[in-house]
């Protein structure tokens, strides 16, 4: 049959994709570490925070956050109090903060779950938060996204609890 | 507080137009809803009057989708379609399973991704009463076949990916030629309705949002179109099929106060000259066509409506004659999802030049 070829194609992804699926998110922050440095030592402070000082004094510190969006038409509150719906979308994105000031360094969006409003995991957004401390003016961040505004929103509002979290830890020590 | 309503007012009129341009279609609001259940809806009325003839108004479709949310990873969408206000369709049914973060299995009957309009059809993404002409006889829109394969979306690289085993268009139904010069391959739709699917085609499309305020799509088809004549059994082809190559390349870009959008589609029918002889068909080996729109916001910001004036030149060709539209307009929006639409469109060929005045509405919800 002609059409064998493609059917055994699309078979084997649905394969290699079970495969993969473990550990995703693990497995790219690992790669990250690598990218930052090969040979820091990487101490696992929890399940999702990484850090690591390196010789020259350098310290970082790289985070694996997950947060609920939401589609307007809706859809409960990304902070609502009432536990997310098993239809809930979310995003799965990794920090590098600076470990001594807590500044953001890169953000990488590992999973974008929804169907639009992609741009949100594009170079040229992600950058608008470089060095941001979460102290400053506030950021327009919807600027340049549409369809996702509460996405955006829950987004922004994760970030700037996960960056004064550890800007305060960093000046308390 | 008078100042804070119309400062209210005027940030929802400008987030309605960029929507207007990159608003997502139903299908994907569905599948990112939260919940179980979801309803939504669209429809649009349209009236054509040709300055010399007779003009008629048409309750052009009527749409009902309901979507389905098992759990985070699994969802079914559907879509009834009622058009001409007494034909009935099913335009799409499928489901979606999320398969690993970045790839989702999807199944069914569903749009074909190929240019803009095909996919982003609703009549608040496109300004125009009609769609553009060369999303109704080279991209035959609304096209839907049956189709299995996978879609998903790569955070790092801002690439959205759908790559499906699909279904082919009927080139012939047993008595006539179902592609034309006239009408191109709008008349080779199956629709899903016991479709012939001897040869099953490829459909890819990748969709870049790289740059700022832009969207960049590339699309490919390829697929042995279908017969009942062929003896699938023996995998023989016989003249009343063509291999149908279609490749589509657009561009979409936004700013509060401006958009343009821009398509261009080519499609080559292989085996085309044996088909014309044994079928009677006049359509062309190579056919396809571009548009280029650009679209200004004319009321000002403090305004709670908002309306864009636009204009729109296509070229497409799929018999002998090439056809060139030009299409100005106004899409006047009374909020996110209501418009009220008036075009004059002049069509021009080699042997004549009409006028037709088009308007009418359209929801969205």
């Amino acid at each position: 049959m002609k059409g064998t070829p493609i059917i055994a194609a699309l078979l084997a992804v649905v394969f290699l994709s079970f495969q993969w699926t473990e550990s995703y998110h693990l497995r790219a922050m690992r790669r990250w570490q690598s990218a930052i440095s090969k040979e820091a030592a990487w101490e696992e402070v929890d399940s999702t925070t990484w850090r690591c000082r390196q010789e020259d004094g350098e310290a970082h510190l790289l985070v694996l956050r997950r947060v609920n969006t939401c589609t307007f038409g809706g859809c409960i509150r990304p902070d609502s109090p009432v536990k997310a719906s098993a239809g809930q979308e979310y995003l799965v994105y990794g920090a590098h903060l600076d470990g001594i000031t807590g500044a953001i360094l890169e953000l990488r969006v590992l999973e974008y779950a929804s169907t639009y409003g992609y741009q949100m995991t594009a170079k040229w957004w992600l950058k608008q938060f470089n060095q941001w401390t979460g102290t400053e003016a506030e950021i327009q961040a919807v600027d340049g996204i549409t369809g996702a505004t509460v996405s955006v929103n829950a987004f922004v509002d994760d970030l700037k609890a996960l960056v004064l979290e550890h800007h305060d830890h960093s000046s308390n020590q | 507080m008078r100042f804070r309503l119309l400062a209210s007012l005027c940030l929802l009129s400008t987030a309605t137009l960029l929507q207007a341009q990159f608003q997502p279609n139903t299908a994907n609001q569905l599948l990112q809803a939260s919940g179980t259940l979801s309803i939504r809806g669209y429809g649009e009325c349209i009236g054509n009057q040709p300055l010399a003839g007779q003009g008629t108004w048409d309750a052009r479709r009527f749409v009902l989708f309901t979507g389905y949310k098992y759990d985070a990873h699994t969802a079914v969408v559907t879509e009834i379609e009622v058009e001409h206000a007494t034909e009935i369709y099913l335009e799409q049914a499928f489901f979606q399973h999320r398969l690993r973060p970045g790839v989702n299995l999807r199944a069914g009957l569903m749009l074909i991704p190929m240019g803009i309009a095909n996919e982003y059809h609703e009549p608040t993404t496109f300004h125009g009463a009609e769609r553009p002409y060369l999303d109704h006889v080279v991209v035959p829109s609304t096209w839907r076949e049956l189709a299995a394969g996978f879609q998903g979306f790569l955070p790092r690289q801002t690439l959205g990916y759908q790559l499906y085993a699909v279904n082919g268009l009927r080139s012939f139904d047993g008595e006539k030629a179902l592609f034309s010069g006239d009408k191109g391959l709008r008349g080779g739709r199956q629709k899903g309705r016991q479709s012939l699917a001897a040869h099953p085609g490829m459909v890819g499309k990748l969709e870049w949002g790289g740059l700022k305020n832009t969207l960049v799509s590339a699309s490919y088809y390829a697929g042995q179109t279908e017969s009942p004549i062929e003896n699938a059994k023996s995998g023989l082809i016989d003249s009343t099929t063509v291999f149908l190559q279609m490749s589509s390349l657009d561009l979409r870009w936004a700013m509060k106060h401006v958009q343009f959008r821009a398509q261009g589609t080519l499609v080559h029918l292989k085996g085309a000259e044996a088909y014309r002889v044994r079928t009677g068909s006049t359509i062309a080996t190579w056919i396809g066509g571009a548009y280029a729109e650009g679209a200004v916001q004319v009321l000002p910001e403090r305004s709670p409506y908002s309306c864009w004036a636009f204009s729109r030149y296509s070229f497409v060709q799929t018999g002998a004659e090439p056809i060139q539209l030009w299409t100005q307009g106004l899409s006047f929006f009374l909020n996110s999802g209501v418009v009220l639409k008036l075009d004059a469109q002049q069509r021009r060929t080699s042997s004549a030049v009409e006028w037709t005045v088009n308007s009418g509405f359209g929801f969205w919800f």
